[in-house]
């Protein structure tokens, strides 16, 4: 090794110790700012959400960009709408939320307890490529194609004791969902991460996460 | 020892002299892009400064430690830090702030105002001038980015309005001058951002000419000053 070399060697260990110095600074920093950007995220999800379906009216794309931890969209943010509000008595509420992008809608299924904390925040449909919804649902090494989901809808019921206030539905034909009856309610359980009851081939109700995660 | 008078020449002269707007025509991308309202080039412009005062503070202090064939690299990753811990506080604390800036937040590292002054006075100078140099420069930048838009956001909309930024749905001011059917909407579009940057720096250099002119004309009475500078019998 020539001078030369080892002042290269000694530049880039100098380098590589100021950039792991300014990791060590900008880790320390997030970790400070951490609880607060959450608690920030959690009041915007909350105030959104409950305005948006007061007003009857769609979340415009600038909210819905700042709600991307919880709302995505595929193709930048053009709107999003909720579709269904579920009030579950002295537990919380959930939303259906229908996001939309330039690439076509996506539908997420969010539930809040009575504090506004986030319970779940889960994609159930996606009109386009399956790769994107794996992605999407970050954290679940799930291979249930979005095809088994699309197949689910959601329709509110009559709300019963000790039962989350909506009914899930597969809406394809009786041979189709007990051939994907596992993928489906499995891909539920993924969808909702709750508690949830196989009633029979065509219905499934469920009851919402105690405690959340 | 930083002299009193020279402390005051270098804070004017970042200021006005050497204004990175008008003068020397740095960061015109934050310039054009976020001076659509007044409170968003405000509060860029505030970061800005923020960022410069302690990028040039740093590199003045380790500026004989770190080997000139590497102070670049070292410099970008000092900027670099500053600006993502700034993003990460104004994400956690000024929540709409942060929102409004966009893009433009994180590309205050690669703003060559912040780049330029720490190579061409920080790692020249001590720890004072340096100092007085970023914070002059980032006033004269806030400055610069606060005229520009105050006046974009008046004649593009007929009123200025200015949130707390802590708590976005409470206003600290808000003044409507003339009805909104009278607002020049082409003043908030990137269109007007140039016309009004140009007219402003037309309007600084004029200023700065008859001043150069008086000052001449006081040093030497009954000079007359000529407006063509070329040679006699020049062609």
């Amino acid at each position: 090794m020539n001078l030369g070399e080892s002042k290269k060697f000694m530049y880039s260990i100098l380098l590589m110790l100021t950039a792991l110095f300014s990791s060590l600074i900008l880790t320390i920093v997030y970790l400070g700012v951490k609880p607060s950007i959450v608690k920030q995220q959690k009041e915007a999800l909350n105030s959104t959400l409950k305005t948006a379906w007061a007003d009857q009216k769609p979340i415009e794309a600038d909210s819905v960009s700042a709600l991307k931890p919880f709302i995505y969209t595929i193709g930048g943010s053009v709107k999003a709408e909720i579709e269904k509000h579920f009030i579950v008595k002295d537990q919380g509420e959930s939303f259906l939320v229908k996001s939309t992008g330039r690439n076509g809608p996506i539908k997420t299924f969010i539930s809040l307890d009575t504090a506004g904390n986030v319970l779940t925040f889960d994609i159930i449909e996606q009109a386009e490529t399956k790769g994107i919804w794996e992605n999407a649902n970050r954290g679940y090494k799930t291979k249930i194609g979005y095809r088994d989901l699309s197949a689910v809808n959601l329709q509110g019921t009559k709300p019963e004791k000790g039962q989350v206030d909506f009914r899930i539905i597969a809406n394809s034909k009786p041979n189709q969902i007990q051939s994907g009856a596992t993928l489906t309610s499995t891909g539920i359980r993924y969808a909702f991460r709750g508690v949830y009851h196989f009633i029979n081939s065509s219905t499934y109700t469920g009851q919402l996460p105690k405690g959340g995660q | 020892m930083l002299g009193e008078h020279k402390a005051k020449d270098l804070f004017f002269s970042g200021i006005i002299k050497n204004n990175p707007t008008f003068v020397l025509f740095l960061g015109m991308c934050p310039t054009l892009a976020t001076t659509t309202t007044f409170q968003g080039a405000f509060g860029m412009a505030l970061i800005t400064t923020l960022v410069l005062t302690m990028s040039t503070i740093s590199v003045s202090l380790i500026r004989n430690i770190i080997p000139s064939q590497i102070r670049i690299p070292v410099y970008v990753i000092i900027i670099a830090t500053l600006t993502k811990t700034l993003e990460l506080l104004m994400q956690g604390y000024v929540t709409s702030l942060y929102q409004s800036l966009g893009i433009y937040l994180p590309l205050i590292v690669v703003n060559c105002i912040v780049l330029g002054r720490a190579e061409a006075f920080a790692q020249k100078n001590k720890l004072l001038p340096s100092a007085i140099d970023g914070l002059a420069t980032g006033m004269g930048f806030t400055l610069s980015l606060s005229v520009i838009s105050f006046l974009r956001e008046l004649i593009g909309t007929g009123s200025i309005v200015f949130p707390n930024y802590l708590d976005p749905r409470q206003l600290l001011f808000s003044i409507r001058f003339f009805p909104q059917q009278y607002a020049i909407s082409l003043f908030t579009t990137p269109a007007g951002a140039f016309l009004t940057l140009g007219i402003l720096a037309g309007i600084l250099v004029w200023v700065q000419v008859k001043i150069q002119e008086r000052q001449i004309l006081q040093e030497v009475p009954g000079t007359r000053l000529k407006n063509n500078s070329a040679p006699e019998g020049g062609k």
